[in-house]
């Protein structure tokens, strides 16, 4: 999988293209990994290529969502197309992650805080 | 009748004498019977032309007799050539000393028995019985040398063909065909339309391809010295039996006092023979003789080849690394003349470490290694390195090292590196292009061999991993229910299948009291064996809980706590969790995380979903995780209604263009078969899904039907 990787003054954009499942979110796990450990703590996910995620896609979310707080960053995924959506809200996921509609939502809420 | 006529004349007809098999020991004995039966012939032929040869009176027709003699000799020649040939056809493997072994005790036996027929003829007295049996004696000496000399004949016929090759095959035929042409012309001699001088040219034929065949002695090669010197002792020793046996035979007519002996055998093919035996045997002495004082080179080699392929058996057999070091040290060390050696061996970490040191010391490592890394220079240009002379090689004349010449060789394949050997000579450019070469090509094929059996290792891993998911299939297949509970108030039915030999599907039934029935269907996230040891623990967890009266919102806060506490990081189990109380008809529904259920109403034939929900499991670990438990969804039900359970691998199965089957499809299909028994109905779904995608699923997939009545 491939993920464009975007550098804002606040926060760094990371936009996986193509399905996220089992293999590919090995991918995206290690990128967020990465940029934890090189102290890019606020993080925000462009889901608007994304057609579909699997449970595992899920999982890389879920795991990095503990570490994140704990070094007090955040994340904002954004642009999820409906399919997407329902599955991170079917999961209940939308009670733990911000999701918002637009990446300008996004660029927003690390503006603010 | 005419079918019956019709196959026996087929029968007949198509009778093929070659699956008319005759075992060749039985043909064996047949040929000696012929043998042996003309040998008495052609002895009693004789001892009658000889009495009546002394008889004056004799009005023998002997030419005609001479005739049919002829003809018996051949025959008792041929038949004996053909058993000789036969016993000695079938040899596969050419051991040397054996075979000239057995050759010499023939001779031996041969000599043997005329010696003592010549002793036991001094205490014969005269008289005509005693004639006869005298007779009898000569012909049995005769017959020995005849068969000594066909032994000599087709037990060198494997030397010679030592390889086998189309033309030495050939001159070896032509050979036969001149023994076979010289008796031809024994027997035509006796019409005297040939005369005895054309045995002449074709005996110098003969000589011609004897002395193109005894060249053949490419056996002698592969002798080590001991063989050699015992193949010479044994082709000596057949010289001398061959010259005694020769004499003796000659000598025995005229010491039993036998006349017209010399008619006995044809004597041209004897000469012949013998020729063949004395040439071939002193041509190998001479070439033996030769080749003695460099046997030891090709010793050298065959020690090569021979610890090359103890290296292979040993990569080969357990991948004990040090024996293979030790025996690639110990060639190399053998191969160049080196005075000290040893090996360095990548270790797990990729660290080289001094595995084998042979007239090495530590202090002599350490002052090599502080000149720079040799190892790991070798390593990377994959390529051996030699220095001729320490003190004019730019990066060693500082050290006082007591070697002058060393060779680094790597052990490597195309992927993966092993370790260096390390050969060290005190004295200046002592090793040998060739011999360096040699020891380059065995550790070039070392790497290569280590490498396959490493392979080989981890294809048997494999497979082990696939028969040990076998089991897990086995075991897992047995935690899913298979009797679900079918009465007159409630029916279950399920269909459930794996993307791989396990998954992480679960659904369970629970039955604590008469009137309550508790469901569980759960999904683990992810596929394979990881989301199949949490589906365990999910049974584990649903079948401790369900017996204790807990709600249901406190039974899916406890199994998340429980969960909690194994889940890895990043896995989560999404789960419906249903309470039904059969005498209330009533159900009560926590969704965490999974796919919404389908509820049919049989009276107003609607499908609903409840999609209100909670978390999945395992994604909030605190304590405080029941407060995000919504209150159970209460459904009062009427006999008839039907409950849908399943999990998103029928939902997310995808078509060829990556379309979803989705909730639409899923849901048109419950309307469509809601009425139908519920086994047909989850069949139904998952023919569905699977005639959508045109393929198989490449998800875990369950669907868990109940008819409330």
């Amino acid at each position: 999988m491939e993920i464009k990787e975007q550098r804002h003054e606040e926060y760094v954009t990371l936009t996986p293209v193509g399905d996220l499942d089992a293999n590919s979110s090995v991918v995206l796990d290690e990128k967020i990994q990465e940029m934890l450990e090189a102290g890019d703590v606020h993080i925000h996910i462009d889901g608007s290529e994304l057609p579909y995620i699997s449970s595992a896609g899920l999982g890389v979310f879920v795991s990095h969502l503990d570490g994140i707080q704990n070094v007090g960053g955040s994340l904002v995924i954004s642009g999820l197309n409906e399919s997407v959506q329902d599955v991170f809200s079917l999961l209940g996921l939308d009670q733990l992650l911000t999701i918002v509609n637009h990446s300008e939502e996004a660029a927003q809420m690390f503006t603010k805080s | 009748m005419q079918r019956i006529l019709f196959s026996a004349v087929k029968d007949f007809f198509s009778f093929d004498p070659k699956q008319a098999k005759v075992k060749p020991r039985i043909l064996n004995g047949l040929i000696l019977f012929i043998g042996i039966l003309l040998w008495i012939l052609m002895l009693s032929y004789h001892e009658l032309s000889s009495m009546m040869g002394d008889s004056p009176a004799a009005t023998l027709p002997f030419e005609i007799g001479d005739l049919w003699y002829r003809l018996i000799q051949i025959g008792f020649l041929l038949s004996h050539a053909l058993l000789i040939s036969r016993i000695f056809a079938n040899i596969e493997k050419l051991h040397v000393t054996t075979l000239l072994w057995q050759l010499f005790m023939i001779g031996m036996t041969g000599i043997l028995v005329v010696m003592l027929i010549t002793f036991g003829n001094r205490f014969l007295r005269d008289n005509t019985l005693i004639d006869y049996i005298r007779a009898f004696f000569f012909a049995f000496g005769y017959y020995a040398l005849v068969l000594y000399l066909l032994s000599g004949l087709f037990i060198f016929r494997r030397f010679i063909l030592f390889p086998r090759t189309r033309r030495k095959l050939l001159f070896w035929k032509l050979l036969l065909a001149l023994l076979a042409l010289a008796l031809t012309f024994h027997f035509l001699g006796y019409y005297q339309l040939v005369s005895g001088n054309i045995v002449i040219p074709i005996f110098l034929g003969f000589l011609l391809l004897v002395l193109v065949l005894s060249a053949n002695v490419r056996w002698i090669p592969y002798l080590n010295f001991n063989q050699k010197l015992r193949a010479l002792g044994l082709f000596v020793l057949i010289e001398i039996v061959t010259a005694t046996f020769i004499v003796a035979s000659d000598r025995l007519p005229d010491q039993l006092g036998i006349p017209n002996a010399q008619g006995f055998l044809p004597i041209e093919f004897l000469t012949f023979m013998t020729f063949f035996v004395v040439v071939y045997s002193g041509f190998s002495i001479l070439v033996l003789f030769f080749n003695l004082p460099t046997t030891s080179l090709f010793e050298t080699n065959r020690v090569e080849i021979a610890s090359f392929s103890k290296i292979n058996q040993a990569i080969q057999s357990n991948l004990d690394f040090s024996e293979i070091i030790g025996t690639l040290l110990d060639a190399g060390m053998m191969e160049t003349g080196a005075r000290a050696g040893w090996v360095e061996w990548l270790d797990e970490n990729g660290v080289p470490q001094v595995r084998n040191k042979k007239r090495v010391s530590e202090e002599d490592l350490q002052e090599l290694k502080s000149v720079y890394d040799v190892t790991e220079k070798v390593l990377r240009d994959q390529k051996f390195l030699m220095i001729r002379n320490t003190k004019k090689n730019k990066a060693f004349r500082s050290s006082n090292t007591r070697y002058r010449s060393i060779l680094c060789v790597p052990v490597v394949s195309s992927s993966k590196s092993f370790g260096v050997v390390y050969l060290a000579n005190d004295l200046v450019n002592a090793f040998e292009d060739v011999s360096v070469q040699t020891v380059v090509g065995f550790t070039e094929q070392a790497g290569i061999a280590l490498e396959n059996a490493q392979l080989i290792k981890n294809s048997i891993e494999v497979e082990r991993y696939q028969e040990q998911l076998k089991i897990a299939k086995e075991v897992q297949d047995k935690l899913l229910p298979t009797n679900l509970p079918f009465t007159d108030r409630i029916e279950f039915a399920a269909l459930s299948e794996n993307a791989y030999e396990v998954g992480g599907d679960y659904f369970d039934v629970s039955h604590p009291q008469e009137h309550l029935f508790r469901v569980a269907i759960g999904d683990v996230s992810g596929k394979g064996t990881t989301a199949a040891f949490y589906m365990a623990e999910m049974k584990g967890i649903f079948h401790a809980l369900t017996q204790l009266n807990m709600t249901t919102r406190q039974f899916v806060a406890t199994t998340n706590q429980a969960l909690a506490e194994c889940l890895q990081q990043g896995f989560f189990v999404t789960l419906t969790y249903l309470e039904i109380d059969i005498r209330r008809r009533n159900v009560q529904l926590i969704r965490a995380g999974h796919t919404p259920t389908y509820f049919y109403r049989a009276k107003s034939k609607t499908v609903e979903s409840f999609r209100e929900g909670t978390l999945g499991l395992g994604l909030v670990r605190k304590p405080g995780f029941i407060d995000y438990i919504h209150e159970p969804t209460e459904i009062n039900y009427d006999p008839g209604d039907l409950l849908v359970l399943y999990t998103d691998g029928l939902i997310e199965a995808r078509n060829k263009a990556g379309e979803e089957f989705g909730y639409d499809r899923f849901q048109t299909i419950i309307e469509q078969y809601a009425d139908t028994p519920v086994e047909e109905l989850a069949s139904r779904i998952v023919e569905a899904v699977k005639t959508f995608t045109a393929s198989v699923l490449d998800d875990d997939y369950t669907v868990l039907l109940i008819r409330l009545k």
